[in-house]
């Protein structure tokens, strides 16, 4: 009895804490919040205190622990304690307790988040992770970017591994704009007009060089070098020429996943039902100094350039593109998705050809706190079957709303409505609603068709002729 | 005087000869129907073979939805993303059949399921088909040869094949027409063509006949009165259904009736000229016409030559074409040549299906040709014409039985006429003689009457008989010579014992036909294809992979999923599990179809590719090579590869062969160790015996290490280590590799499936489950497959036992699958305990749903959709659920109650304060009341408790003084002993703390 008694205890308490429990990352407040930081060495936690400090000054929750720590793990009773994992842990080997390599892909493949910081002398452990995620690093582990053209200039000539590097992605969701004490969707209402570069100061960057996989198309590069960069061991002396050079060497990149995250890198896919789930982000960078405190308060001045930076750009770039793979910005989402014949209001089963049809749906993009208004003019939507009968941008309200009308093809089938909405740095959006369209029924059809009234007029003057013809040789013998 | 009595005695005679040829008739008709059952009697009254599900399906919507939707019905579940306008492309006649004896039957309050109405009307029409032989045979040769075709038919095992009960296909009913194709009636020719595509065959048939009739001079207005209303009616009527439209008068296959309508007009003119003009004049006119209508002629004859020849197909469908030439479709239309029924048949297949039929018919023909008439020369007609048709297509072996029934039917009873009336002659004595004679020549005279009293009666179909006239004319000069011949003919007469002994023979030849008849239709032919069976040495098995296989794709997948299967499954797929199909055994869209074969003979990716640009989220691949199934994918691929490849021309069937040879072993091409058809099938299969033997192929397959990338096993139903050499099928649904989406796979192992006497069984299962007790390898598989045995040992002790812990997993809903599968239907305790355990597991949509079917809902039933809405939080649900249920007039027990006061807390949280205290109140009284009335058991008490201090410990302090003593005041006082106030307030401390 009291085992009763407890176990219906049990489920009192299961249903009030339920939603507590929940309110982590959900596709409600995409954003995350505790964060898993593992480190080399615990100095890191203060030589990079800035970047640090910013996250959490955002309100994340970071949980720093050693790399080979044997206690840590992601999961626990199958559900994963972190919504995103910082490796600034270069050259570890093998990481304690019961994480690896499989453990973090199925990490990220769950839609967790995951920002990479190798260096000289990478492990090959991140390297796999790395590879992975689609982006290689360069094979030789003593190299580093070189890049005699541009890099930072700095009291002693060293041997120019330390870049100011400015060859940023064109892209405002990603970096952010500059006004960014105005509200992020204001950057993004004018993100058509001229786009200028929100970051001006140029990035330092001191560390390897990684291609991206020419074969995926999730992987950007963020960063990139400039022309005159290339990849090599600074100590030894050039024998042939570097495998990796110019502007193919990516230094910050960054992996935006939908769906099965290690199988469709190199496939692209659109899956309804897992895109709200997956929706892991990646940020890879050849270099950990990138976000140390050393680089984020030294000022820094271009080699061949006149003006000299107070300070770098590494603090503003980071901080945005932490925004971004924390998913505080350029996340989108679709709901309310309607459709109705002109002239009603309920939804119908199935659509008759010829019908006149009215769409419409709501798009939201998380700010970090709340879901705003998505405004664009470039969302279409497709009336597909096996390919897209109708193909329409909707219009929009300016409030998030969008909607069009068209006409039913003359086609009867099974029809979807699809909104592909794929834009750099925003999540993919991909709906698709199943919608039968079925032929005339029988009494839909005209009855009296006027070019027909010849053949009307044929058949009944016959059966009137045959008629008469019968009662003129029946009765008239 | 004497005249007068022998007149009497004669229609005193022919009265009982009628009752009794009636009588017969009657027992033909019996045998007919129940010759059928064999099927419904060994196996299940379920349809069994894969079209009918169609048919099945669309006279369910017919009765439940009723004509016009059916009529305007746009089927999304089938062709996706196509669709299909069943109501303008389906042959309605069956399904309005079927639908209209539901129709009747249930307007008569006799409740039948749409499906067993489907099951018997294919043995109903047959014994409709049998008493149409009579008919027929009737008006060739007479009632005996009728009684006789009549029940050879009734009994013909290439009929069985086809119209066995389940088998509710549109040839059934092919053979209602036969008497009407002989009258000529328009009706039964609309009938026809509402039913089956065949309908040609007779449309070719007539005017073949009539066009014979006018060549042999038999021409006479009767013929044109019978044909011409034919061909106009006939056609307007044909145009009415749907699926036939315009093609009644614009495909040549039309072309032959249209075509004898005219010559039968000019005839007419012709013969009414001769007689209104002189000898002479004729002539004149003759010589006249016949150079005009030579010019006509040739003119006509190139302008049909050039619009046949203008057409695609020449105006002839591919399925005709292929009647006329057998080697066309599979030189071009693969997709008719693969189904097997298209297949010339080979000579041993007539044996087994017309058996000594095949010997009677060249005598039957014999016997039509003396003397001849136009009935028996429709008949010949109808024989050659069938006997050609049959060697194209085995299908078409149903036109044959009829017309080989008719022609044996006729060449037996002449042949014991004979030997009866030698014996007859040849008995000594007189007078028997004389009297023998008396009835011969009034039997002949009564023939005719018997005529004409039929003509009465059955006016209409008779006036447009054409033979009646001739007949009586080829009756009347008979009559008389047999008279004047009559000793001639005891001239003829065989020696006695020659005559028994032929009898004798013939009788056993009969049997013969009986016995082999019988066994087909037990046998040979009510082996269903969705149940399989097999025979060992300790007995038959049935295994029911199919419809587990359907079963599990309808309780597991969601509503819209799209399966992709080779389209022999596809109409059950649409009918027993419920899901989108992308192509089915209708044939119309050839790309489609190529699409998925195309799909199954291309690589992993390309297919995956495919399959993904259909949506399809699961394959069913049917795999027999485990047990020895030989009708599997494997052995249809190469159909797959022809079709795929007549429209997607880089698929090329030489890639699959090597040498020519199809082989699956290691000397196969890599195209095909690679394809997706291959890997499906054979995934994993070395795991079974280590060795992968295919036991359908007979060698070890060629690929047996590999992996799947895009597609996941999902399920593999069929018995891997079955003791039994069974005919067992391994069926396996491979699910697309969805992202992210984790792997399931599920093998059902068959531990104890041997099949042993049920109280062995029992013990067995007994020891199964105290060692899954004991060992603690309590997987959900292991007690999926132990609850199942339970249930299908009726071990309903054991399956509680075990039903406590299986709620516990979601892998019931799979149980639920196979419960249906195993068709265990309204079980009320198994009801309960599925709805009992959706309701647990959170599916509380599945477990109302199951909730509402059940018709006999008891207090379990209703105490678990309470406690599952509790459970799933939504009190209010459950109160409404009390309250249905004391309207039910069940009395609640102590889970009720708890769970309604539970429910009244959980709700009050939402509602006014003061109402639920109320209700607290009202309910409180309720338990007490209860209690005073002695109804409760001794540990209410503390059951009921639990809700109410729970509630106390979340209500502020004063509500919790007052209703607290109340409630102690109350129990104290009540007389019951079991209630235990004192233990009630020590709980309500530990809550309140």
């Amino acid at each position: 009895m009291s085992k009763l008694v407890h176990l219906l205890g049990f489920v009192t308490l299961n249903v009030f804490l339920l939603p507590f429990l929940c309110k982590s990352f959900s596709p409600e407040t995409p954003t995350d919040r505790r964060v898993l930081v593992l480190l080399d060495d615990l100095a890191i936690q203060s030589s990079h205190s800035l970047f640090f400090k910013s996250l959490q000054s955002r309100g994340f929750d970071l949980d720093f622990k050693l790399a080979y720590d044997p206690k840590i793990s992601l999961q626990r009773y199958g559900q994963y304690l972190y919504d995103a994992l910082i490796l600034f842990s270069p050259t570890i080997e093998g990481f304690g307790g019961s994480i690896d390599q499989a453990a973090i892909l199925d990490f990220v493949d769950s839609g967790h988040d995951l920002i990479i910081g190798a260096d000289a002398n990478a492990s090959d452990l991140i390297r796999e992770i790395a590879t992975e995620c689609g982006v290689d690093f360069d094979e030789d582990s003593n190299a580093l970017v070189i890049d005699h053209t541009s890099y930072a200039v700095s009291d002693t000539e060293g041997d120019h591994t330390l870049i100011a590097s400015d060859d940023f992605i064109n892209s405002n969701v990603i970096l952010g704009s500059k006004k960014i004490e105005a509200s992020d969707y204001i950057c993004c209402i004018f993100k058509h007009a001229d786009t200028h570069k929100c970051i001006q100061a140029p990035v330092l960057f001191q560390g390897i060089g990684h291609t991206i996989n020419p074969t995926s198309s999730l992987v950007l590069k963020v960063l990139s070098a400039s022309p005159s960069a290339y990849s090599a061991n600074p100590k030894s002396k050039l024998s042939s020429p570097p495998s990796l050079t110019g502007s193919a060497i990516s230094l910050v990149s960054i992996v935006q996943a939908c769906g099965h995250f290690i199988f469709y890198l190199f496939i692209k896919i659109k899956s309804r039902r897992l895109q709200a789930r997956n929706n892991a982000r990646v940020l890879i960078s050849g270099s950990l100094s990138i976000f140390s405190n050393r680089f984020f308060r030294s000022g820094v001045q271009k080699a061949g350039s006149a003006i000299k930076h107070e300070k770098s750009g590494n603090e503003q770039f980071l901080t945005e593109l932490s925004k971004w793979v924390f998913h505080e910005r350029g996340h989108l989402k679709a709901v309310n998705v309607r459709h109705h014949k002109v002239g009603e209001a309920d939804e119908p089963a199935v659509y008759r050809i010829n019908d006149d049809l009215e769409y419409s749906i709501d798009i939201y993009e998380w700010s970090g706190t709340s879901w705003e208004p998505y405004v664009a003019d470039d969302v279409q939507l497709q009336f597909y079957m096996m390919s897209p009968y109708v193909l329409k941008t909707l219009s929009t309200d300016q409030k998030g709303h969008y909607f069009t009308s068209f006409k039913v093809p003359d086609v009867y089938g099974v029809f979807q409505f699809k909104v592909e909405y794929n834009r750099l740095g925003y999540t993919s959006l991909s709906l698709s609603k199943q919608i039968p369209v079925r032929p005339f029924r029988h009494n839909e059809y005209e009855r009296f068709i006027p070019a027909a009234y010849p053949y009307y007029g044929a058949a009944f003057s016959m059966m009137a002729g045959f008629f008469v013809f019968t009662a003129i040789y029946l009765y008239n013998k | 005087m004497a005249a007068s009595e022998t007149s009497n005695g004669t229609t005193l005679r022919h009265a009982f000869g009628n009752v009794f040829a009636l009588f017969i008739l009657l027992l033909i008709g019996v045998l007919a129907f129940s010759i059928r059952l064999f099927s419904v009697i060994k196996y299940e009254s379920v349809i069994h073979e894969f079209d009918p599900y169609f048919n099945y399906r669309v006279t369910q919507f017919l009765t439940k939805k009723g004509i016009y939707d059916f009529w305007n019905w746009f089927d999304d579940r089938t062709w996706y993303p196509l669709g299909r306008v069943i109501g303008g492309t389906v042959f309605p006649g069956l399904t309005l059949t079927a639908g209209t004896i539901w129709w009747i039957v249930n307007s008569l309050n006799i409740p039948l399921s749409v499906e067993t109405v489907c099951v018997f009307t294919a043995p109903i029409f047959s014994a409709f088909a049998s008493w149409a032989t009579y008919l027929l045979t009737k008006e060739v040769k007479g009632v005996g040869a009728g009684l006789t075709a009549a029940a050879l038919l009734a009994m013909v095992p290439s009929y069985i094949s086809r119209s066995v009960a389940g088998s509710y296909d549109n040839e059934a009913t092919l053979n209602t027409g036969s008497l009407f194709y002989a009258t000529l009636n328009a009706i039964a020719y609309f009938y026809m063509v509402c039913s089956w595509g065949g309908y040609t065959f007779i449309i070719n048939l007539i005017p073949m006949h009539v066009l014979l009739c006018i060549v042999t001079g038999r021409y006479s207005s009767r013929l044109y009165i019978a044909y011409a209303p034919l061909v106009v009616l006939g056609t307007l009527l044909a145009a009415l259904v749907p699926v036939v439209g315009f093609n009644a008068v614009m495909t040549s296959e039309h072309f032959a009736s249209f075509l004898v309508f005219i010559i039968i007009h000019v005839v007419a003119l012709v013969y009414y000229i001769k007689g209104v003009l002189s000898p002479r004049m004729f002539k004149v006119a003759v010589t006249l016409v016949l150079s005009v209508g030579l010019v006509v002629c040739f003119a006509v004859i190139a302008v049909l030559v050039a619009l046949v020849a203008s057409s695609p197909t020449k105006g002839w469908s591919g399925r005709s074409l292929s009647l006329l030439d057998p080697t066309y479709a599979s030189k071009y239309i693969p997709i008719i040549a693969s189904v097997s029924e298209h297949q010339p048949p080979t000579w041993p297949s007539y044996f087994m299906d017309i058996n000594v039929l095949a010997f009677l018919v060249p005598a039957g023909i014999i016997a039509c040709f003396s003397p001849l008439s136009d009935a028996s020369s429709f008949v010949i007609l109808y024989i050659v014409t069938s006997v050609y048709f049959s060697g194209v297509m085995v299908r078409l072996m149903l036109v044959l039985a009829p017309a080989a029934c008719i022609m044996s039917g006729i060449a037996l009873s002449e042949a014991f006429e004979v030997f009866t009336r030698s014996i007859k002659f040849q008995l000594p004595g007189a007078p028997i003689d004389s009297q023998v004679d008396a009835g011969d020549k009034s039997s002949d005279n009564t023939t005719a009457q018997n005529d004409v009293a039929k003509t009465e009666k059955s006016e209409d179909t008779i006036k447009e008989r054409p033979s009646r006239k001739n007949k009586k004319k080829e009756k009347e000069p008979v009559g008389q010579p047999s008279v004047k011949s009559r000793f001639e003919k005891r001239l003829l007469v065989l020696p006695l014992e020659a005559s028994i002994l032929a009898i004798f023979l013939l009788v056993l030849l009969g049997a013969f036909y009986v016995v082999h008849s019988v066994w087909a239709a037990a046998e040979a032919y009510s082996a269903p294809s969705i149940v399989l069976t097999s025979h060992s040495h300790d007995g038959l098995h049935v295994f029911d992979d199919f419809r587990e296989a359907y079963a599990w794709l309808s309780h597991n997948t969601e509503v819209d999923d799209k399966v992709a299967s080779w389209w022999d499954y596809g109409y059950q797929t649409t009918a027993m599990a419920n899901r989108t199909v992308i192509v089915d055994n209708n044939t119309w869209n050839n790309t489609h179809i190529a699409t998925v074969g195309t799909a199954m003979s291309s690589p992993e990716k390309a297919a995956w590719e495919i399959f993904n640009s259909l949506d399809v989220k699961y394959v069913l691949v049917v795999f027999g090579g485990l047990v020895g199934y030989p009708s599997d994918d494997i052995n249809k691929f190469l159909w797959m590869v022809r079709i795929g490849g007549g429209v997607f021309p880089h698929i090329k069937e030489p890639d699959y062969l090597r040498d020519g040879q199809y082989r699956i072993d290691s000397q196969a091409t890599p195209t095909m160790l690679n394809c997706l058809m291959y890997k499906l099938s054979y995934y994993r299969f070395v795991e079974t015996d280590g060795k992968g033997f295919d036991r359908v192929r007979r060698t070890e397959i060629g690929k047996k290490y590999f992996k799947l990338n895009y597609f996941d096993e999902v399920i593999i139903i069929g018995l891997h280590d079955s003791p039994l050499d069974g005919s067992d099928i391994q069926t396996e649904t491979s699910k697309e590799q969805d992202s992210g989406e984790d792997k399931e796979i599920q093998i059902v192992e068959g531990h104890f499936l041997n099949y042993e006497p049920k109280m062995k069984v029992k013990h067995k299962l007994r020891q199964a489950i105290d060692l899954l007790y004991s060992g603690g390898c309590s997987t959900s598989e292991a007690y999926t497959r132990l609850l199942l045995e339970c249930v299908r040992a009726n071990d309903v002790v054991q399956a509680k036992r075990l039903q406590s812990h299986m709620d516990l997993h979601l892998r019931g809903r799979q149980i639920h699958g196979r419960i249906i599968a195993c068709d265990l239907g309204r079980n009320v305790f198994i009801w309960n305990a599925l709805t009992n355990m959706y309701a647990k597991c959170g599916d509380i949509d599945r477990a109302q749903w199951l909730f509402d079917q059940l018709v006999d809902k008891n207090l379990v039933s209703w105490n678990s959709m309470i406690s599952g809405y509790l459970i799933n939080g939504q009190p209010d649900k459950c109160i409404d659920f009390f309250h249905k249920m004391q309207l039910s007039g069940l009395n609640p027990d102590q889970v009720t109650l708890s769970n309604v006061l539970t429910a009244h807390l959980r709700s009050g949280f939402i509602d006014e304060a003061s109402k639920w205290k109320l209700y607290v109140f009202l309910r409180l009284a309720y338990v007490l009341s209860f209690g005073f009335s002695g109804n409760l058991p001794s540990d209410l008490g503390s059951f009921a408790l639990v809700p109410v201090v729970r509630f106390h410990a979340v209500m502020t302090s004063e509500n919790f003084a007052s209703l607290g003593s109340v409630f102690c005041f109350n129990c104290s006082t009540c007389s019951s002993s079991s209630l235990q106030p004192n233990k009630g307030m020590e709980w309500m401390k530990l809550e309140s703390t």
